[in-house]
């Protein structure tokens, strides 16, 4: 195989929707399954004291028509839905031309993160990526392009804003910020594993607040290059490239391997609308 | 280009205008929750850590105490992310339990005309310091029954000191 076609080949994959689709539900597929070992399903939780309603209205809905107390009525109905939760998406990737199963894919999670958050009473947000990543596949095939483009269109938000907040805050203009930052993030993981690379590493930063203010910069540079994805699709793959960056460094400085699922938002950018000079 | 994003939207409005309203809805949602301050969005997600931090004598994280002994217990020792849950659930807790009606984001809500004035909340709150163990030996921890929560300091790998959690 030469060059030019494995480039064509590549080209035409990336052209595909049906591949990105599988690559999608099979990330989170995993992810989920990943979650499960990691105590993180509704029902390792479904007994804890919390009640989080926070403000937003989606919880008290929740709240307010008992979903709760259906879904979390033992251990057992909590481990009935993380089943159904994690079986659903195998089956839209069984039935990969079935719009249905993704759509019921896509309410299963929204209500295991409402239920989640509920339990644990705190609005965590590592799933919101699977929500953005998945936006396309809900609609039909004359939507699915722009579909695909208002997702990005999110995506970009997400980055920018928290890049704008860090401006806004002034957080950047503190040199040794990032270094008690670090300090704060891992103060107790610090203790226990003194001998970790994670933590030579974070240690030799803190002793360093020069890198830790250049990382720290960078990131939020990385961050307010996103805006640029709002206007054009230019930069689409340098874009897909910074998700992956964030989260990679997210989870190597500060232990958050967690959102490491979020990379899946990445497909938006590198989805490319026609195969050009295919033959 | 402004003008070529303008015509774009226009399009989308009169062939797919059921799409047009949707995503109006959804970043018009995000706006409000963004411009309100009352809970966070997609659009202020990864906000975290955008004020200064400063030098501080000690890093204090809430965190187990088993039989009194002033030593910290090892949350770490979890299979996967589990520790995440094990660093949340405590600060949480301690968070929920000083907030007005266990809301933290009374304060917020009031802003808008609204009040959490619930009486259950903090009352199953309560139970937490029973329940914690159950969820430890869930994802395969043990601690023994006299434990309780304290707020312990680090610096530089180094146990400082802790103290008890504030009071309500």
């Amino acid at each position: 195989m030469n060059l030019y076609s494995l480039n064509d080949k590549i080209r035409r994959r990336f052209a595909d929707a049906v591949f990105w689709k599988q690559c999608v539900l099979s990330v989170i597929a995993l992810a989920l399954i990943y979650f499960w070992y990691s105590g993180m399903m509704l029902h390792h939780v479904y007994d804890s004291p919390f009640q989080y309603k926070g403000s937003d209205i989606t919880y008290w809905m929740f709240h307010w028509l008992r979903i709760p107390h259906l879904v979390l009525y033992n251990g057992l109905t909590a481990m009935v839905f993380d089943i159904l939760l994690i079986l659903s998406f195998i089956s839209s990737i069984a039935f990969i031309d079935k719009r249905g199963f993704t759509i019921v894919s896509g309410i299963f999670i929204l209500v295991y993160q409402v239920l989640f958050n509920y339990k644990i009473g705190y609005p965590t947000h590592h799933l919101f990526g699977f929500h953005f990543a998945l936006l396309p596949f809900y609609f039909k095939k004359d939507l699915f392009q722009l579909s695909v483009r208002f997702a990005g269109i999110l995506s970009c938000l997400a980055y920018a804003f928290a890049g704008f907040s860090k401006l806004y805050h002034k957080g950047w203009m503190v040199y040794h910020s990032f270094s008690d930052i670090l300090q704060s993030q891992h103060a107790a993981y610090f203790y226990f594993h003194p001998e970790a690379l994670r933590t030579k590493f974070c240690l030799w930063m803190i002793e360093h607040p020069g890198m830790g203010f250049t990382f720290f910069l960078s990131a939020m540079i990385l961050q307010l290059s996103f805006i640029a994805g709002l206007f054009t699709r230019r930069y689409n793959k340098l874009l897909a490239l910074f998700i992956v960056l964030f989260h990679l460094m997210d989870w190597w400085l500060m232990n958050l391997g967690v959102f490491m699922g979020m990379t899946v938002m990445a497909w938006l950018f590198l989805y490319k609308e026609k195969v050009v000079g295919a033959s | 280009m402004l003008r070529k994003h303008i015509n774009a939207l226009k399009a989308i409005r009169k062939n797919h205008p059921l799409f047009f309203f949707f995503a109006l809805m959804v970043i018009g949602l995000y706006g409000f929750q963004l411009l309100a301050k009352i809970e966070i969005t997609p659009m202020g997600y990864f906000s975290l850590y955008s004020d200064a931090a400063y030098p501080q004598e000690a890093y204090f994280q809430v965190l187990p105490e088993e039989n009194k002994s002033g030593k910290p217990y090892n949350i770490y020792r979890t299979p996967g992310t589990t520790f995440l849950m094990l660093e949340i659930l405590p600060t949480r807790y301690d968070i929920l339990r000083r907030a007005e009606h266990c809301n933290p984001m009374n304060p917020k809500l009031k802003r808008l005309g609204l009040y959490d004035g619930n009486t259950c909340d903090c009352d199953k709150l309560e139970a937490f310091h029973d329940w914690f163990p159950v969820y430890l030996q869930r994802v395969g921890l043990h601690i023994s029954e006299d434990y309780d929560f304290k707020n312990f300091g680090f610096k530089n790998a180094a146990y400082i000191r802790h103290e008890p959690l504030q009071s309500k």
